[in-house]
């Protein structure tokens, strides 16, 4: 009996390990669209429930597990206020946020990268959801076009042309800014420019 | 200049990287995915069709310092901690009475205990290896058939599993379990995601010898005093007992530390599941009590038992909802191999 088969059978154990071979890249996915630890976290676990509540759909193929969990981990991210509502007591049960003391170095760590964090949300920000999605799975999730298609429930084409257009869309907002930032540059006054250069990082770094 | 490039032609998912943020590598901390899968696990376990107990785990977790605060936090949510079960074989008797326990003697029992482990033969095995245990074991399950929680039984029957020393191969054969498959299971893990050493033998033989830091180890972030704390401590030696092997120091060390863990008693007078009456080192928490069973003549690990203290699904005090003998630990050369030599 294969391990997916016991998961529908409702076998725990086997649960167990469908969620250690799967954690860091749920988590990953969940970090890089929320943007947001604690918020990630909650995905984490709220996708995880719902794959125990949904394991029945589980699919058979030994390779299907990812984006099957993807699809759901990508639902939970629409919705995180349903999921948490359907599963209210259990997230309760969940271990606390701060249950874990943080090794020092990686207070240090979490801090450079909520920077970064940050600038993804506020990039993806400016994409439909859908082109959001697909960024998100295929870039920074690294799925293959087929997981992703699997994932979101649309066919491979599909995924294509979104992650095309986002790509389209990021490089004209792109333009934009570097020609606003160069127009701002030229119009401001000398005395004002210290000002106005902390502003404008986050945008210089992004176009580099 | 934009380049026109159709939709149906893949893309460069490079070009992402200069139009999008950097993203730093960001992992999930270890210690802190350790503690979700524990939580998820209970979730699991409380709305599990069936639910065997902590045994098919696998694995202990002493090696992950992390790991007894793990337990400690999650939810209990049946005796045992970790699901329940039943037996046919000696259907549980309502109001069975239960050797009550002391910690008259303890502490000499324990020295006589170590010292029948130590005379044991030492079984060390090569890294190409592999740890053999056979026992014997009863499995159930909780059904919710017509909407009540009942304890389901199956007889007792044969476990075979094969560890290599790392923990990462493993191979199962219980036929008699109900979820596993009928030809045996290799339950292997991949070294780049598992990168704890969680109850392998190698763990093992790491462990300190000094009972008291090794018991600190055992809590992790625990409370001694704990109840919850308590019992995965003791939970978590029990779980070496049943298919691990340790050097007779770290063995005596292990048994000296449990009898320092609060709520741990001499029990006079059990019985393991073949029969045979034994003396046990014993901890009770909410719901059953979790009893080591040795040889009342020669202090031989038998098995283990839990045992309800308090009404639970339908099953009365005295209800055995877990059991495990020991038939034979061995080192082996392959995974199915026998130790006669033949294969499984």
């Amino acid at each position: 009996m294969s391990i997916h088969t016991r998961i529908r059978d409702g076998d725990p154990d086997s649960f167990r390990h469908l969620f250690r071979s799967h954690a860091q890249i749920v988590h990953r996915y969940a970090l890089r669209a929320t943007g947001d630890w604690s918020t990630a976290e909650d995905v984490v676990s709220l996708t995880f429930l719902e794959a125990w509540r949904l394991r029945a759909k589980l699919p058979e193929e030994p390779d299907g597990a990812k984006a099957w969990l993807m699809g759901i981990a990508v639902n939970v991210q629409r919705n995180t206020n349903r999921a948490a509502r359907r599963h209210e007591k259990a997230l309760a049960r969940m271990p606390a946020k701060e249950a874990v003391p943080d090794i020092a170095g990686e207070v240090v760590g979490r801090m450079a990268d909520a920077e970064q964090l940050t600038a993804a949300k506020n990039a993806l920000g400016k994409l439909r959801r859908s082109e959001r999605e697909v960024v998100t799975l295929c870039v920074w999730s690294g799925l293959s076009y087929a997981e992703a298609a699997e994932a979101l429930g649309v066919a491979v084409g599909t995924v294509r042309s979104r992650l095309f257009r986002a790509r389209e869309r990021l490089r004209k907002l792109a333009e934009h800014e570097l020609r606003q930032h160069a127009d701002e540059t030229a119009a401001r006054r000398p005395e004002h420019l210290h000002l106005r250069l902390n502003l404008n990082r986050p945008y210089e770094k992004w176009n580099r | 200049m934009r380049i026109f490039r159709r939709p149906q032609e893949p893309l460069d998912l490079g070009d992402f990287d200069l139009l999008l943020p950097r993203q730093a590598e960001t992992a999930l901390p270890e210690a802190r995915q350790a503690l979700l899968e524990e939580a998820l696990w209970a979730e699991a376990q409380r709305t599990a069709p069936c639910a065997p107990r902590s045994r098919a785990r696998r694995t202990a977790w002493v090696a992950l310092p992390a790991a007894a605060a793990v337990m400690a936090g999650a939810v209990i949510v049946a005796p045992g901690g970790s699901g329940t079960s039943g037996t046919d074989i000696r259907p549980p008797k309502a109001g069975t009475k239960l050797e009550p326990g002391t910690t008259k003697g303890l502490s000499a029992t324990v020295d006589r205990i170590s010292l029948a482990a130590a005379r044991q033969p030492v079984l060390e095995p090569r890294q190409d290896q592999y740890i053999y245990v056979e026992s014997k074991v009863t499995g159930g399950w909780v059904d919710r058939a017509g909407g009540k929680e009942k304890l389901v039984v199956n007889p007792l029957h044969s476990r075979q599993v094969w560890h290599s020393p790392d923990g990462l191969k493993s191979f199962i054969y219980e036929p008699g379990h109900k979820f596993m498959d009928k030809e045996g299971e290799d339950l292997d893990l991949d070294p780049a995601r598992e990168v704890t050493d969680r109850g392998s033998y190698n763990s093992v033989k790491m462990l300190p010898t000094d009972p008291d830091v090794l018991l600190k180890r055992l809590y992790g972030s625990g409370r001694m005093g704990d109840a919850q704390a308590d019992w995965t401590a003791f939970g978590e030696i029990g779980q070496l007992l049943e298919e691990q092997i340790a050097t007779p120091q770290i063995s005596a060390a292990l048994f000296k530390a449990a009898a320092k863990i609060p709520g741990v008693t001499l029990v006079d007078k059990t019985v393991d599941a073949t029969g045979r009456t034994g003396v046990a080192i014993a901890h009770t928490s909410l719901n059953s009590r979790q009893e080591w069973i040795f040889d009342r003549n020669t202090y031989e690990y038998l098995g283990q038992r839990d045992v309800l203290v308090k009404p639970y699904r339908g099953l009365d005090p005295g209800a055995v909802t877990y059991e495990t003998v020991v038939i034979k630990r061995a080192v082996v050369n392959a995974k199915k191999e026998l130790p006669d030599g033949t294969t499984l």
